[in-house]
This record gives structure tokens, sequence and C-alpha cells, in this order.
């Protein structure tokens, strides 16, 4: 090609998902530059200290089993680890983890630093840079606002979360604002819009923080975490874990008082469209929201978390609010044990602009732009590990993008699947992560509220497990480039350990006295195990062994494997079936008017979201079953006639 | 990359009246170009035409402008057309060569010829009516008897849709409240989780209900069986060569004649209805009449109407018992014929007493006596039978098959719910019933959805 340029890849945007991208990026061997504008922010988590949950959780799992960051820089910075919904099945458990926000953040920066190729720079970026390609046009670079003018590269991963036009409000006082502390990006958002790009506006909210000293713990109940906790990495020892000493959260509630003390304030401030308006997420609505929404209820749990190892400020989850300053303080001195806080600062609401996600294809590249990546919040989603995930496939295409449009061989053909051979990005599909499911919903549906994933998602939901991440994911992190062979080989034996366990419970009877009528009714250890509320650790007794030994996570993907045993044959078979017609390809020059049956509306949705199998087109609501059979019939039909 | 047609959307054309000389002859015209196609045909049509309304004019050749008919011509503006389509119907005058020159007119004016059911499939994939109604209309159109085409009608007018749409909806109000349960356990403490599995069952029993009106609404379709049933030698054939018109079964004067299962379709009054003649029922008799003997107690258990046949001549003895016992225990309607009135009724008053029949016929299938009495007997009787107007009734073949379906996922719903194997694995199966439920009525699994369900009822905090 013969184009000279200062970087292969330039990511704007050092949040959680620019990190992901920038840190795959470099780790595939191209020269990266992450630009953002406060080095001392890289990583931050703007708001709760806290990673994981219910479908969160999967998310860190599989960033991780791909090689991602997110898992590794929590378990260094985590203070308490936490496994919620112990009462369901394995599939719907989730790890969440508190950090120590400072920590979290430095850690970060220095995993960054440590990658050969990465660099970190402080600007902030004022333009996308692009010219005319056959077919649209494609990324020459971007300019920044600090002297260093035009940045010539290959591709660019925009990973700019809240800070596109953005505005935060505390009450009626509005200032321009990213984030807290943090000014916003005008002109990034102004240069998307010129590059022809849809941009909408979102709002959320954050909780007022409290001075730890002046809570009065004493009359509240402790939330400890679990007495043997798991890492979330798949590469982080087990046994030399955690390694920071842990902390306690506490647990309080709103009650009548609080609410009547909100709705006051709120009601004062009805006529004011920061405080009234905008599209907050449903998921984690501002206190003033839920009481709107869901009217009288007899309180809200609020969890009082710590904001790290030195510090003294507490984060009271389940308050995020934009009202005045001193109604906050007024509101949360009627809860138990808050009756004397003291604010460090108050709570505050932000709007921003996010590029409408249907306009960037599943591997995040914008359609009609060659080599421009969108990832994050600023693509409609709501927390790090939503926009880790999109920020490490963003990453990983970012920098496929580039040997592509280079002709460096990279890799030895012969390694890689049919997907990889042809040079295509890096997609994950809905049945194989939670990864997939977050971007086939963004890019197929759009969204009208900032995303948040949720297991109920994923229709496969079974085999899509904590346990089971570095199985369904670890040999495509390989074969992408970040994940190491030993680190591959690390999770094969661990695979192939689970099997072989599974394996010896499903024929071993079990021993001792106590099992004396479970062996006549030739009952296996298996069959125990499925029983209600019996755990691996619960067959110990019984168990005569020689069984392995096994780490917590382990038992637990022996436990998953073995209850959900029917489920999951039935559901590989579905899949095969299915299979078939869901990846049925959709030519990308396909004029879906010249397809016979499809109604009028049908048309316009589908030439709108050019879905790119059957499966995705299935997705996009208002595009009916028997569309969706004429597609089916149709590229079928073809691809035998064309071989 | 596959190429592929670059075809606009096409706009169809077909006579919708049937073939042959008739009144009228319809062209119906659906897509893009209708009233253009209309206006090419017909020169009267004013320049801004009212919608569903009829202009008389005449219609014109659109090759060389001579004249092919007059009649009328109706427009009806997308989305309000039975397409949901633009459309343009032209009332012609019937005749096989007249009706052929009509449709050859619109194809030559830029129309393509429909294929079959092409006008229903473009309403369905228009979103004008779900799946399970336009099968309706198929049924409507092929429906052969009376009660066949009130069980369309009712298809058609959406009651089996709604039915299911019932019970899909409480699948999915228990669905969402599982989801929120597993995402949102902080939010959810206060589910009642003892309720879950009655409620569940309730949905099974729901599904299992309508799936079992199948039989009887599979009949309604290709009309009712009548069995005639009764002790050997008593003329049952005889009476079923009679109500055929034809020498179908072998008639003797030997008991026994008969053995296997014999079924003609015979119109009675206007029903269309499967006759079946069996073996008379008796103990005894060599091995091949056992097995027929058999066979005629399977075929008296299925019959949706019963027509005991007795020989009125003389009385009962102890050889019919059996075949009074199997009359008598019937719970199918039941008409009771008492044949060989050309001999005489002297045991007429003892079958009587034994079989409480509303109504005795009198019949000689020797002498034609008292058919067209029996034939009304039975048309009345068939008539007293479920209409598939009051009540919901699964017609078709493939909505029975996704209520099996939807029964087999809510039945291991429960087992995983019972045997704690835990909500997210009764989630699976309750999922899968609500997928087969949809799959009758054509919708789509949108997981949206859920979650609308999901917070409109529940708090959700972070
Ligand atoms: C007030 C508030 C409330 C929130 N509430 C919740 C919540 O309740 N639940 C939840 O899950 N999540 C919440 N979050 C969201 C969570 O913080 C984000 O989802 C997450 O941080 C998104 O990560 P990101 O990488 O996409 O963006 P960010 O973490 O926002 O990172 C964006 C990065 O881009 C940089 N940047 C922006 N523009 C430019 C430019 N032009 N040039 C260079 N660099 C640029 C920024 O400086 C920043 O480093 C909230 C965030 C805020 C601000
Ligand atoms: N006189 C008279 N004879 C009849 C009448 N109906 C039938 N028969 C005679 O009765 C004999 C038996 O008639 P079928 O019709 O074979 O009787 P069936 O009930 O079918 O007998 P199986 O098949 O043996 O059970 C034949 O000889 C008939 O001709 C009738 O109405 N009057
Ligand atoms: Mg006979």
């Amino acid at each position: 090609m013969g184009v000279t340029v200062d970087y292969d890849v330039i990511v704007i945007g050092a949040g959680h998902a620019g990190c992901e991208a920038a840190h795959a990026s470099a780790r595939l061997g191209l020269s990266t530059l992450v630009i953002t504008p406060r080095l001392d922010r890289v990583g931050w988590m703007s708001c709760n200290p806290a990673v994981g949950g219910i479908g969160k959780g999967h998310l860190v799992r599989e960033v991780d089993a791909l090689g991602g960051l997110l898992g590794r820089v929590v378990d260094e910075t985590g203070i308490q680890f936490r496994t919620l919904n112990t009462r369901r099945g394995p599939a719907v458990r989730g790890s969440r983890a508190q950090c120590d926000r400072l920590l979290y953040a430095k850690t970060m920066r220095a995993h960054l630093e440590a990658v050969p190729g990465l660099e970190l720079r402080e600007d902030l970026v004022e333009e996308v840079l692009v010219e005319k390609a056959s077919g649209g046009s494609r990324v020459r670079g971007v300019r920044t606002a600090r002297g260093l003018d035009e940045l010539a590269c290959l591709a660019v991963v925009v990973a700019a979360g809240t800070f596109l036009g953005g505005v935060a409000n505390v009450g009626r006082r509005k200032f321009a604002s990213g984030r807290e502390g943090d000014l916003p990006s005008m002109g990034l958002s102004r240069s998307l819009r010129q590059l022809g790009l849809a941009l909408k506006r979102f709002k959320t909210s954050t909780t007022p923080r409290l001075d730890g000293r002046t809570v009065d713990f004493d009359v509240l109940s402790v939330q400890r975490g679990d007495e043997e906790p798991k890492p979330f990495s798949h590469w982080t020892d087990p046994e030399r874990f955690p390694l920071l000493p842990q902390r306690f959260c506490h647990v309080t509630r709103t009650n009548e008082q609080t609410h009547h003390i909100v709705r006051r304030g709120f009601e004062s401030l009805a006529d004011e469209p920061a405080v009234a308006g905008g599209i907050e997420p449903r998921y984690c609505p501002s206190i003033e929201v839920k009481l709107r929404r869901f009217g009288d209820r007899m309180g809200h749990t609020i969890y009082l978390e710590p904001e790290g190892l030195d510090s003294n400020e507490v984060y009271p989850a389940g308050l995020s609010t934009s009202l005045p300053a001193d109604v906050q303080l007024q509101m949360l001195r009627t809860i138990p044990g808050l009756e004397s806080v003291e604010m460090t600062r108050p709570g505050y609401g932000i709007e921003y602009d996010f590029v409408i996600p249907t306009q960037v294809r599943r591997s995040l590249e914008v359609q009609k732009i060659g080599g421009l990546f969108v990832a994050g919040q600023v693509l409609g989603t709501s927390g790090y590990e939503e926009a880790a995930a999109q920020g490490l496939i963003a990453g990983i295409n970012a920098g496929k993008h580039v040997r592509a449009s280079s002709n460096r061989r990279w890799w030895s053909r012969e390694s890689l699947d049919e997907d990889e051979r042809s040079g295509e990005a890096t997609i994950l599909r809905r049945d194989q992560a939670y990864i997939g499911v977050l971007i086939d919903d963004l890019t197929t549906s759009g969204t009208s509220e900032p995303y948040r994933v949720f297991t109920s998602r994923a229709e496969h939901r079974l085999l899509l497990r904590e346990d089971n991440a570095d199985f369904r994911l670890a040999h495509l992190g390989y074969v992408a480039g970040l994940i190491t062979e030993s680190q591959a080989r690390k999770s094969t034996a661990r695979e192939e350990m689970i099997r072989a366990e599974v394996e010896r419970l499903e024929s071993t009877l079990p021993s001792g006295s106590a099992a004396q009528k479970e062996r006549e009714g030739r009952r296996t250890l298996a069959t125990i195990l499925r029983r209600p509320g019996i755990t691996y650790a619960d067959l110990k007794e019984m168990d005569a062994g020689p069984g392995p030994k096994l780490s917590r996570r382990d038992a637990e993907g022996v436990e998953a494997a073995i209850k959900y045993a029917g489920y999951i044959a039935k559901l590989d078979k579905r899949l095969e079936l299915l299979g078939n017609i869901d990846s049925l390809e959709i030519p990308e020059d396909l004029d879906f008017s010249g397809v016979p049956g499809l109604s009028v509306e049908v048309r316009e949705k589908l030439e709108h979201h050019r879905p790119a199998t059957v499966g995705q087109a299935s997705r996009i609501s208002g595009v009916t079953p028997a569309a969706v059979e004429i597609l089916a019939s149709l590229l079928a039909g073809l691809k035998r006639a064309c071989g | 990359m596959v190429p592929l047609p670059k075809k606009k959307l096409s706009t169809i054309a077909a006579v919708a009246t049937p073939a042959g000389t008739g009144g009228v002859c319809i062209v119906r015209v659906s897509g893009p170009r209708a009233h253009g196609i209309a206006r090419r045909l017909c020169p009267r049509l004013p320049r801004q035409p009212r919608m569903r309304r009829a202009y008389f004019s005449l219609f014109e050749s659109p090759a060389d402008g001579s004249m092919l008919d007059e009649g009328l011509v109706l427009l009806f503006r997308a989305p309000f057309s039975f397409t949901g389509e633009d459309v343009a119907e032209l009332h012609g005058h019937g005749g096989v060569a007249q009706s052929r020159a009509l449709i050859r007119a619109a194809l030559a004016a830029g129309a393509e010829a429909a294929g079959p059911g092409a006008f229903c499939r473009r309403a369905v994939e228009n979103g004008r009516m779900d799946i399970a109604r336009a099968e309706g209309i198929a049924e409507l159109v092929a429906a052969e008897t009376d009660a066949g085409l009130r069980a369309a009608r009712s298809l058609m007018g959406g009651s089996l849709s709604r039915r299911v749409e019932e019970i899909a909806a409480a699948a999915e109000d228990l669905l969402s409240e599982w989801e929120a349960a597993l995402d949102f356990p902080d939010e959810t403490a206060g589910l009642d989780e003892k309720v879950w599995h009655g409620r569940l069952t309730r949905i099974a029993v729901s599904a299992k209900q309508l799936e079992r009106t199948w039989g009887a609404g599979n009949r309604l379709r290709v009309g009712p069986r009548l069995v005639l049933a009764g002790p050997p030698n008593s003329g049952k054939s005889s009476l079923l060569n009679m109500l055929a018109g034809r020498e179908r079964a072998i008639v003797d004067h030997a008991p026994g004649t008969t053995r296997d299962v014999l079924e003609v379709s015979v119109d009675v009054g206007g029903h269309s209805i499967t006759l079946v003649d069996v073996a008379g029922v008796r103990d005894g008799g060599d091995r091949v009449e056992a097995l027929g003997v058999e066979k005629a107690m399977e075929a008296v258990t299925s019959a949706d109407v019963v027509v005991g046949v007795v020989d009125a001549s003389r009385a009962p003895t102890t050889m019919d018992e059996k075949a009074m016992e199997l009359l008598a225990n019937t719970s199918s309607p039941l008409v009771m014929v008492a044949n060989k009135k050309d001999l005489g009724d002297k045991g007429l008053a003892r079958y009587r007493e034994r079989l409480q029949a509303s109504s005795w016929v009198r019949t000689s299938a020797k002498t034609g006596q008292g058919i067209d009495e029996m034939k009304k007997e039975i048309a009345s009787t068939v008539e007293q039978r479920p209409t598939g107007e009051a009540e919901v009734l699964v017609t078709l073949e493939r909505h029975r098959e996704a209520l099996c379906v939807a029964w087999d996922a809510l039945k291991e719903a429960e087992i995983a719910l019972l045997d704690g194997g835990g909500v997210e694995l009764a989630a699976e199966g309750l999922r899968e019933a609500r997928g087969a439920l949809w799959g009758i009525i054509g919708k789509g699994a949108v997981s949206d959805d859920i979650l609308d369900k999901v917070f409109e009822r529940f708090c959700i905090g972070k």
C-alpha cells in the first residue's frame, strides 16, 4: 500500500471500552495509540466501584477467556468478592466484586503501559478524518486539540463513553461535563455527525458520595463477601487469592420519609427537563424515577459500598439522583445509619450523545466508513462490563481490519478456521457468548434506553455460564492472538479434567454406610448431585475417590454439566438444526426489493438494518416468520445452485 | 458473492371466481401497480377515483384498445385491503373464455400471474392477519360440509388465535416473573414461588384441553364417522348398500359375513358422512370373525355417531347379548334402527326395553321402507354435534402438533420445578412452550417483550 501512518490503530478514550480495545489491538502486534484527556483517569470507574453481577459477571469471564484485561484487573484490585443468586442454579449465578477505585485505575494503566507497541497520550480528539474509498469512505486519521494536529492511522476506535456533548446537572444547575471532574467532548460529537452518523441522547445519573466517618455502621447489617472467594480471571491462581485485604458492605433501606422528600424535590423541578426529561436506563434508574415509576413501595435496599482500602468515602448504591444537593442531603439523613451523614459530593445526572447502534456491523465497524469502530457507552450501552466486551471485540476487529488492508501476513493460514481465513471479523454468535447476544441485540434491534445485559436476553442461557466461559471462547482468543499457547492448553486441560470427573461421577456408586440405600438403588454420585440443593462438596462423604481436587469454579463446572446434562444435549441438537438456517449469510449487496413476497415494511426494515445472516434478520422486530422463511428458502436455494 | 435477481416487488393478478360459466367473473389485482393496471383496462375510471367504490366501466384490451367486456371496478388503497397492498377488483361477465380474456388483459398490462394462496400469503406477510386465521380462509374455501364451513369460519374469525393468545399470555406472564426472579433476586424477594407450580399446571392443562378438541374439530372438517353396529345378520351391510346407493358390501344370509371394517363416503341430508360397516358383534365364531368383532368394538368406541341395527322381526336372544351391551354402553350419540320391518316387528318391544335410545326408526333394507326416515334421523343427530361456533376447536394437524410440543415442554418445566432442577431449567421448558404457541399464530420471539413485562410489574433498582 505504501502509505505511511503514525499508528495502525488509534483508540479514542481510555475508559473500559478503550482500554480493552487498545490492549487487544496492541497485543495483536499493531502499533496502537490511545488518546484520553486525563492519564490519571485511565480505566476510571465513573459510577459504582464494583464490577460484575448477574449477566455482567458472565461478561467479565468471557472478556477474560478471550484474553481481555478486565477480569485480571478486578482480581488484583478487589476488596470484596461475592457470588449473587446462590439460591439458583449455576447458569444464573453471577460473580461480583467491590474494587478499590483508585487502585483499579492505576492497575489498569500499568497493564496498558506494559504492552509493547501501545502508547498512551493525554489529549482530546476533535475530529475523525476520512477519505473516499470504494463503496463509501475510510478512516485516515484523527485531529486532536493540543497541537499534535493530524495523526494518520488505518483504524480508529471511538470509545468516548458519556462524553459526547455531555451536560451534567444537579437540580437546576447545569454544566458542560463528560463526567464529574472531566470536560465534555464537543468537537468529536460534531465530527461524527458530519461523517453522516445519526446520534441520539441518553441520560444517566450517579449517587452522592458519603463521608464514611459520619455513617453509623453499628446499626446496620453487614454484608460479607464469599467465604471462599473465586477469582474472575481464568489465569489468576486461586491458591493465592484474594490479593488484597477484604472489606464488608453494609445494608440499609429507604423509607416513607425518604420517598416523601424525593417526591417533593422532584415535583418542584417537574418543569426542569434536565431532571424530568431524558431517557434513563430502566435498569438502574435514579431514585426519583424509581418512585415515579413504581410508586409506593415499602422501601428500596441501599448498599453502602467502600470506595477503597485507603478511602473514607462510601458509595450508597441504589441512590442515583440528580436532585438539588440540599434535597439530596435531606433525603440521605432520613435513612437508618445516615442520620448525621455528610456528603463529600452530590450525585448528578448526565446527558450525552450516543451513536445509534444499528449503524454498525457486528464487528462494531461503522457500516459506511471502513476502519471506523465504535464501542462502549457511546454505542448505547450502560456498564463497565458491557463497555469492556465491546472494546475487546472492536480492538480485535480494528486489528484485523488493519491486517487486511496492509498485506502483511501475520499468521499462518492453516491455523485458522474458515471464518478467519477469509479475513473476516471476529463475530461471536448468540449461542456462543453473552458478548454475541449483546452485540447482536444492539446492531440488529438498536436500543431505546441504555442497554444492559441480562441472562434473560440469552436464548441459550444454560450454555452460557461463568464456569465454561473459557471452553467456549479461549480457542478464539488464541486464534485471534490474545491468548498464549500455554493459556489455551490450560483451558483445554481444565475442560478435560471436568469431563473426566463428570464421567467418573456418572459411573461411581456412593460408598460408606450412610449410602447403603443409594447403592442398592444403583444411584450414582451424579444422580445424587442432580437432586435439589446438593452440591459437589456434599458428595465428599460418600465418595471414596479417587477424585481430583477441584477449585470452587471447577466444582461449579462439574455441577452445571451434571445438572443441565439433559437440557444441554437437547439444546445442542436443536442448535445444530437451527444453525443451518440461522447462519445462512445474506449477501451484502442483496437488493431486498428484488426478493419476491416481502412486504414493504419488512423490506424497509431489512434495508435499514442490513442483517448479515438470516438469524439476524429473524430477530429484527417487525420481520415476520413468513419473511424469514422466504429469505431462508431463497438463500438456501442459491447456495445450492452456486455450490 | 451470490448474484441475486433484482426484481421490483411484483403486482399479481388472478381470477378470483371459480372456473366455468357463471354470473360474474372477478379478477383481483394486488401490488404496487394494481391501480395503474386497472386504469389501463378501465378507460371510464375517473382521474381521482374514490376508494372502495364501485365504478361502472368498459374493459379494454391494453394491447389494441378493443373492447373486452363491461362491468364494475373497485379500488382499495394499501394498507386497507385484503392483502395490505394496493388492490383492484374487476367484476366482469362470467364465462370460461371471457374470464381468460380478462386475466390475460391484466397480465398484458403488467401484472404477474398469482400462484396458489398468493393473496393470502401477502395478507399474512403484511400483517393483515395471523397465520392461523389465514389457514381458516384456506379451510373455508376447501370446506365440503356445513359443519366444516362453520369450523373454518371460526378459525378465520380468530377464535383459535384468541384462545392460543390467551394461553401464550399466561405463559408469558409466568415466564416474566421467573426471569425477573433470576435476573433481579434483590427486587423480587417477595415473589410467591409456591404458586408457580399451580400456575404452570393451569397453563399446561389449558394447552391440553385445547389439544383434546382436535378429534372433534378435525371430524368437523372431514365429516363425522357413523358406525353401523349390532348383532350378526341384522342387515347392517344391506343398509349400508342402501344408503350408498350401490352394492358396496357383501350381503349373505349366513351370520358373520362381514369381517373387515369397510368405509364409504355418503351424503346424508347435506352432510358428508363416513359410513362404517363392521362385523356383527357376538361371542364365538371362528378366529377371523373374532378379530372382526374386536375391530368392530374399536370402531364403535371412536365413532361420532353409532347406528345400532337389530332384526326386530324376532325377539333378542342370549346370542345378541354382547351386541346389546355394547350399544347400551356407548358414549356416542345413538340412532337405533329396527330392521326387517317387512317381516314384522314382534321383537321390537323387547329391544326397546333393553335399549333406552331416544328414537327408533323402523326400516326394511329389502323394500326400502323407512330409509328416508333413517336418513332424517341421522342428519338431525349429526347436526346436534358440536358446531365449531360455540367452542374453540382445533381443526388442523399443524396446530395440534404445536400444542403437543407445548404440552411436552410444559411437563418438562413442571418436572424441573418439582424436582428442584431450578427455575432456570423450568424456564427453558416454558420458553419452548411459548414458542410453540406463538408458532400457531406466527408470532416471533422478541426478548424485549419479556423485559417490558418484567418492568411494568416490578421495581428494578440497581
Ligand atoms: C453519571 C454516570 C452514571 C452512571 N451510572 C451507571 C450506572 O448506574 N450503572 C452502570 O452500569 N453504569 C453507569 N455508568 C456508566 C459507566 O460508567 C459506563 O458504562 C462505563 O464507564 C462505560 O465505559 P466506556 O469505556 O464506554 O466509557 P467511559 O468509561 O465513559 O470512558 C470514556 C473515555 O473516553 C474519553 N474521551 C471522551 N471523549 C474523548 C475525546 N474526544 N478524545 C479523547 N478521549 C475522549 C474519556 O475521557 C474517557 O476516558 C454511569 C456513568 C456516569 C458518568
Ligand atoms: N326380509 C329382509 N331381509 C333382510 C333385510 N335386511 C337384510 N336382510 C337379509 O338378512 C341377511 C343378512 O343381511 P346382511 O346385510 O348381510 O346382515 P349383516 O348385519 O351385515 O350381517 P353380518 O355381516 O353377518 O353381521 C341377508 O340375507 C339379507 O338379504 C330386510 O330388511 N328384510
Ligand atoms: Mg355385514
